[in-house]
């Protein structure tokens, strides 16, 4: 049996996005080929740097490994958590963020107010407090803007702190280039969702499920979004095959089960215990690891439903000091990134590096385990990791750690350390990496020079 | 043959390696605007020559300015911190480098020592609440914006 996508949705009283089923027949993106599946876009920020970028760091390979090719060895490395996954990653090291750099006397020792501005635009960031703000667009916007029409959102911007202040910051540097990665236009900074609650909403109420006050009883007493569509999905299973009924129960499963999750936080955080973030909103778990998670689950279930392809995830604020007493380091994090060169407290930062690569396998498990056209989602995913500033003792933007994971659809091979020649700047890889995911007529990006080279 | 050449060349870099040793600094030399790294923090410091071998220059740390002024005695340049309402909490467009550098030095101030390094980068010490302590500092390459 043949059903359309309006048809399905019908179905389920438009409430509940849906995941693809074989009944609504192979999906094709514009461009790709028979039983290719669209690429998947996810851009992650790591603040301030890595350990590995020092010249202790360095020579003790605290990021990128001794070797280049593919017989990279990650023992030593914050990298270590991916070995499991080294087919998957393609690390690219040595290179630098020449757009964060200070360009005057005022700017100098300004960067945590300019870095994030800097990481997928590739763009010198006017330095004001007022409204001309001005960067350039960044890479995941060009994306969303070419090939993320196809989905109901064409993008969407997540993190895990704080980054909604307003005014200026520092070193006469507006909030918002701290606050967001993504810019739509270079006077278009977007905002970023830090609440996994207003992320499930935003997802499943973009179909159409309820008014805000319908969302905030359901909340209230603890519904889920599936007991309002359940009698429309068993007209809907009714109709589908046996293939389809398992994947679209696997799917209304795992939708209700972040939703118990996010409302097991809301009920913790209502309680009056203290809580580790209390100015943060209650849909946030205190814990790092929890609300990391709960993010990379609503960017699969977006991904599952073809809801948006396009992500920026940004995983701290620059400056901030939260303890990462799971990394095995008991220090703030700012105040262990200034480490003084000092061998010991270098290596201190690698292990709060290592802790959050260790994010990284939780979404890529989840990527190679969801069939996506012929292939996995993971074969068609490109996931970029990375940080637009190099040693955070200097705050400078050199040898920046940098990776992507995925195969974006076969263009890239994985599994292979390359290391850029001293000088090259990271939008000439992030200009390839434009290039692998279609848009094929861009000449430049940011400030690149020139191309990089996979091989 | 081979000896008589093995002395030459000694001789030869010898003496470029004195002359390079020998060759005097000037206030040219430090002219301009340094990334300056002391305590894991970053400082720029902008020096501008004045009359003979003196040199005005203006700290800027976060917002606040110092001014200073100083002098290059061989290839060690000395400031010192100036009696200044540009020195307290003033806006930044009062402390532009070359405004008011001519008053006389603050109580108490001590002095910043600079050297030029033969990589073309500065080195010094400078007194902290904590004590003194050893800085190095980069001149800023000219970039184009955007």
């Amino acid at each position: 049996m043949f059903l359309s996508r309006r048809e399905v949705l019908k179905g389920m009283g438009a409430t509940v996005a849906l995941p693809f089923l074989e009944a609504m027949g192979r999906l094709r993106a514009v461009g790709a080929s028979a039983g290719q599946a669209p690429i998947k876009l996810i851009c992650i920020e790591q603040v301030h740097g890595a350990a590995g970028s020092s010249i202790f760091g360095a020579q003790q390979n605290l990021w990128a490994p001794a070797t280049t090719g593919r017989t990279f060895d990650l023992s030593s490395s914050s990298l270590k958590p991916l070995e499991a996954w080294r087919d998957h990653i393609t690390i690219i090291s040595n290179c630098d963020v020449p757009s964060a750099d200070p360009t005057d006397a005022r700017e100098i020792g300004g960067d945590h107010f300019r870095s994030s501005a800097t990481y997928l635009t590739q763009t010198y960031p006017k330095r004001t407090e007022g409204s001309d703000i001005e960067c350039g667009i960044s890479l995941d916007q060009l994306h969303a803007q070419r090939f993320g029409q196809d989905t109901p959102i064409p993008s969407m911007q997540l993190c895990i702190e704080n980054v909604d202040q307003s005014g200026g910051c520092g070193y006469g540097y507006s909030c918002v280039y701290t606050d967001t990665i993504s810019w739509a236009s270079p006077t278009k900074p977007l905002p970023m969702i830090r609440d996994p609650r207003v992320v499930f909403d935003q997802m499943f109420g973009v179909l159409g499920s309820g008014s805000a006050q319908e969302r905030r009883e359901r909340r209230q007493e603890d519904l889920s979004i599936l007991d309002w569509v359940r009698e429309s999905s068993k007209r809907l299973e009714r109709r589908l095959g046996a293939a389809d009924r398992v994947r679209l129960a696997d799917y209304l499963d795992n939708v209700r089960e972040i939703e118990r999750r996010l409302q097991a936080v809301e009920k913790r955080n209502d309680s009056g215990d203290p809580r580790e973030l209390p100015m943060a909103p209650r849909g946030v778990p205190d814990s790092f690891a929890d609300h990391v998670k709960l993010m990379f689950d609503l960017q699969m279930l977006a991904f599952r439903s073809d809801i948006t392809r396009v992500f920026s995830f940004k995983l701290g604020r620059d400056g901030s000091n939260r303890v990462y007493k799971e990394s095995g380091s008991t220090g703030a994090f700012h105040i262990v990134s200034h480490h003084a060169e000092n061998p010991e407290r270098v290596r201190e930062l690698a292990k709060i590096n290592e802790y959050h690569v260790s994010m990284l396998p939780y979404l890529l498990k989840q990527l190679k385990e969801t069939p996506d056209g012929d292939g996995t989602m993971l074969d068609n995913a490109l996931v970029i990791y990375g940080s637009p500033m190099g040693n955070p003792n200097q705050h400078n933007h050199k040898r920046v750690p940098f990776l992507v994971a995925g195969h974006a659809g076969g263009a890239i091979k994985g599994g292979v350390h390359l290391k850029a020649k001293n000088g090259t700047p990271l939008s000439n890889v992030m200009l390839s990496l434009l290039h692998t995911l279609g848009h094929d007529d861009l000449q430049r990006f940011g400030d690149s020079e020139g191309t990089f080279s996979w091989e | 043959m081979i000896k008589r050449f093995a002395l030459a060349a000694a001789l030869i870099a010898f003496a470029v390696s004195a002359s390079a040793q020998d060759k005097k600094a000037t206030t040219a030399d430090f002219a301009g605007t340094w990334n300056i790294e002391v305590m894991s923090h970053q400082i720029a410091l902008v020096i501008e020559p004045a009359e003979g071998n003196k040199v005005t220059a203006t700290m800027m740390m976060m917002g606040r300015d110092t001014l200073l002024k100083g002098e290059l005695v061989e290839k060690t340049l000395t400031l010192v911190g100036v009696k200044s309402e540009a020195n307290g909490n003033m806006p930044p467009e009062h402390g532009t480098p070359g405004h008011d550098h001519d008053g006389p030095p603050a109580a108490g101030a001590k002095p910043i020592v600079v050297t030029l390094q033969e990589d073309g980068t500065i080195a010094g010490e400078m007194m902290t609440t904590g004590g003194p302590v050893k800085w190095t500092g980069e001149k800023l390459r000219a970039k184009k914006k955007g």
